[in-house]
């Protein structure tokens, strides 16, 4: 056994190293109608990376000015009747990544979403662990 | 550069694999001891294959019919064991593979046990960028509304890896809210060219998070 952080290199330990970045958007237009107890969902993806790679990730939206990292994030919205908007960022194949914003509307009627467009982007950068 | 010796590549200090069975609509949590001298910062990746030919994150993986993660899981850590959590919103049953790995925190300098492998696979392959790890550290973020922030100057937007600690445990940050560990307030991380920047609400409780940051 060593001390790992004596070294700038140490065949003892496993590494990890870099893989793809790539940015995706989906937009959630404003007007949407949706129906009681339903929901509305927008999808973007992208091919990102090798087989098992892990990735992290940073969501955006265009009325904020930050970035925040996470796969997730929830903004609420509406005025007249308060809805979230659900973003998050899945795999959905060895290689593809998936950026979702979704509308589950809690009310039993419908409701039409608030305000213009708003676009959410994800920046995501993937690293091979010591498995793949 | 493949190799710089102005910075370190980052070295894996725990690897485990296991599987957990998961009945319907139910869930599964497991501990194990980690048998290091330190609390890990530990990650994970998992599949329903065993194979690992699609990989998630915690909380990737197929939805169910409300557009929620159907299959829910999480990695953290408590003094000598690493705790996983599994959920199956599905309704048939389904087994789960998990891929924990580890690094060191930054308040540590512990010897530790060989991750290599060796034989099978190159210990180092040019092929291969390395992360380097341009630095590491510890910010404590206290109780109430507060805001610290991280230079890291990079003129860039850097990897960034982030863990938080409470008195809960030490868990990976991979939402921006990070409940349900800290009570229900909420806390946010920006990264950007210069910062990483933590700000937590008035309700939230104190924090301490953990950050390595990469070069590339």
């Amino acid at each position: 056994m060593t001390r790992p952080e004596s070294f700038i290199l140490n065949s003892d330990y496993a590494s990890i190293s870099n893989d793809g970045t790539g940015t995706l958007s989906v937009t959630f237009p404003g007007s949407v109608v949706i129906p009681g107890s339903g929901s509305r969902e927008f999808t973007s993806s992208i091919d990102i990376g090798v087989r098992g790679a892990v990735e992290l990730s940073q969501i955006s939206s265009s009325r904020m000015g930050k970035r925040y990292v996470g796969s997730v994030i929830s903004v609420n919205r509406g005025s007249v009747d308060p809805y979230s908007i659900a973003v998050y960022l899945g795999r959905s194949s060895a290689t593809t990544l998936t950026l979702v914003a979704i509308v589950v509307n809690p009310y039993n009627t419908s409701i039409t979403t608030e305000g213009t467009a708003e676009l959410f982007t994800a920046y995501v950068k993937t690293f091979i662990p010591p498995f793949a | 550069m493949v190799l710089t010796s102005q910075y370190p590549l980052d070295k894996v200090i725990y690897q485990h694999t296991l599987s957990i069975p998961i009945p319907a609509f139910d869930f599964a949590d497991v501990n194990i001891l980690h048998g290091l001298a330190f609390t890990p910062l530990v990650r994970m990746q998992w599949s329903t294959d065993p194979n690992f030919t699609t990989a998630y994150g915690p909380d990737g993986g197929p939805r169910d019919s409300t557009g929620s993660p159907g299959y829910q899981t999480g990695v953290y850590a408590i003094g000598n064991r690493i705790f996983v959590t599994t959920t199956n919103r599905f309704a048939t049953p389904v087994t789960l593979y998990i891929r924990i790995f580890g690094f060191m925190p930054s308040n540590a300098n512990a010897s530790v046990p060989s991750t290599s492998v060796q034989g099978a696979k190159f210990v180092f392959n040019t092929a291969y960028n390395y992360m380097k790890l341009f630095s590491k550290g510890i910010t404590s973020v206290p109780s109430g509304s507060a805001v610290r922030t991280v230079n890291h100057g990079l003129g860039y937007i850097p990897t960034v890896m982030l863990w938080g600690e409470n008195t809960l445990g030490t868990f990976p940050f991979v939402f921006n809210n990070v409940f349900p560990f800290s009570g229900s307030g909420e806390f946010n991380i920006d990264i950007d060219t210069q910062n990483v920047t933590y700000t937590a609400d008035s309700t939230f409780d104190p924090i301490v998070m953990h950050h390595r940051i990469y070069l590339d």
